[in-house]
């Protein structure tokens, strides 16, 4: 790779104290994401991912090693990177427009140009004429698409997502995953998706990591190199969905997070 | 008028029907027996009784301006209670034990500080508001979810945008039931003062007057006009508070 990673872990660490016994949620992760690339982590509960996750959000501090964001190291919450979280999380008393709008004040922009901004990207996820309704009258898929237009529209040049479709239905999902890979081309900026779908992981990533729990690591990092739109039903997939499973499958499962 | 409200009224006009008829009959009689018709007569007739009109502007007056002074100060204090960790420990305990204190046990020491003055009673009227909003305000911001803080926090909102589109928003319910209990704390507060501290207009110092000249019948307009604007002010709050939930 000739470009420097948008994102890079070192020996990133991170333990909980839960009942007098340490839970090393995190050991000693290294990862990379390139400019543009699409990253899914997977695993079971208990893994780290989304640790991981909120770590490079800024939400959660790492004990030992390293997060940088565009060479430069986290060090607070919403620092050059976007999050959607698995909840909309849109504030109730702000319409749909007003959730985007918030987004772009800290960035000090003429009330003009947010408005215009927050337009476009409510565009982008098809919500226009959905822009003056509030979060309580949105179904959960247009909720959850208002959320995406709220991190995408600071354009930062990287967006976190944490299981950001896992409430909705399996139609609704798989719609959901083609309109992100249309703003993602549209859009091009760098994903970091948690996800406990295989499928999920295999439509979406260039690279998908694994990991395993007790104590949290990254298992193996699997390139996915199979031509976009992906075909859920090629060979290929299937073949890949397999070797994945069997990547999740050989460790205990379900270990409490 | 709603049903309930209907029954409501039903004991109260029963009791006005048994004082007419006794007053009719001439079963009443002495110098505080007064029947129904003087009494209704009162705030327009009598000249004395008149007072009433200004009297009420008065203290609503009065009401306006101390609760509004002691309910901005109860909801910048229980915000800062609630965001500012240290001020919280250091400042809750004496807050509570404070709000201990009977509203009118107040009155003494305000007016030993104050004197019978227009400041003491303010002072009483915003006391009596503050309390009831520090705590509404204070509960009402912690309980904002950690998911939305969490949002704040990734959004990079200044600290000025995270109280004015979050905690505050976010406490809104909470805060309006507090400025219901503080309505009704706040105008019993009024003429409260006005009835203990005494000079001045004001509907307190209308029906202190009353007593002093032995006038049951402008005592009994003074006490239901009281009445009367104490279940106002709480059917207006109620609603307000309706208006908001529907909007969540």
């Amino acid at each position: 790779m000739s470009h420097p990673p948008i994102l890079s872990l070192r020996s990133v660490s991170k333990s909980f104290a839960v009942d007098d016994t340490r839970f090393h949620a995190l050991t000693d992760v290294d990862l990379e994401i390139a400019e543009n690339e699409i990253v899914a982590l997977i695993g079971p509960s208990g893994c780290g991912k989304s640790t991981l996750l909120r770590s490079v959000a800024g939400l959660e501090q790492p004990d030992d090693g390293s997060i940088r964001i565009a060479g430069q190291p986290v060090t607070r919450a919403g620092q050059e990177s976007a999050v959607v979280f698995q909840d909309h999380r849109l504030l109730p008393w702000l319409s749909l427009r007003g959730n985007v709008e918030l987004a772009l004040e800290p960035l000090g922009l003429s009330a003009t140009e947010r408005r215009r901004r927050a337009a476009a990207c409510i565009d982008l996820v098809g919500l226009t004429q959905f822009a003056d309704s509030f979060p309580r009258q949105l179904s959960g898929g247009m909720a959850q698409r208002a959320a995406i237009a709220r991190a995408l529209v600071v354009e930062t040049r990287l967006v976190l997502m944490d299981e950001p479709f896992g409430a909705l239905d399996s139609i609704l999902r798989s719609r959901m995953q083609e309109e992100l890979l249309k703003i993602w081309q549209r859009h091009r900026v760098s994903i970091l998706i948690v996800t406990h779908d295989i499928e999920e992981a295999l439509y979406l990533a260039d690279r998908v990591v694994v990991m395993r729990a007790q104590p949290g690591h990254i298992h193996e990092i699997v390139p996915i190199d199979l031509p976009r739109p992906r075909r859920r039903d090629s060979a290929a997939f299937s073949e890949l969905r397999g070797r994945l499973l069997r990547g999740l499958a050989t460790q205990d499962h379900e270990v409490a997070a | 008028m709603s049903e309930i409200t209907l029954k409501g009224l039903a004991l109260p006009a029963g009791i006005v029907a048994l004082w007419a008829l006794a007053s009719g009959l001439g079963l009443l009689n002495g110098p505080m027996a007064v029947s129904p018709a003087q009494v209704l007569a009162v705030p327009f007739a009598d000249p004395d009784g008149r007072e009433l009109w200004a009297g009420i502007g008065a203290s609503l007056l009065r009401l306006v301006a101390g609760a509004t002074i002691g309910g901005l100060a109860g909801m910048a204090t229980g915000l800062a209670l609630a965001l500012i960790r240290p001020l919280g420990t250091a400042f809750s305990p004496t807050i509570n034990a404070l709000r201990q204190i009977a509203l009118f046990a107040w009155i003494p020491l305000l007016t030993s500080w104050f004197g019978n003055t227009e400041t003491a009673k303010i002072t009483f009227i915003a006391l009596a508001t503050f309390f009831p909003l520090v705590f509404a305000t204070e509960q009402g911001v912690r309980e904002v979810p950690a998911s939305l803080r969490e949002v704040a926090r990734v959004l990079n909102l200044s600290r000025r945008r995270q109280i004015s589109a979050l905690y505050l928003p976010g406490a809104l319910p909470a805060i309006a039931v507090g400025v219901q209990i503080a309505l009704i704390s706040s105008w019993i507060g009024t003429v409260g003062a006005e009835y203990a501290i005494g000079n001045g207009r004001g509907l307190g110092g209308y029906i202190a007057n009353a007593r002093d000249q032995f006038r049951m019948d402008i005592a009994i307009v003074g006490v239901a006009a009281l009445a009367l604007i104490g279940v106002f002010l709480q059917a207006a709050s109620a609603r307000l508070i309706r208006h908001l939930d529907k909007g969540n």
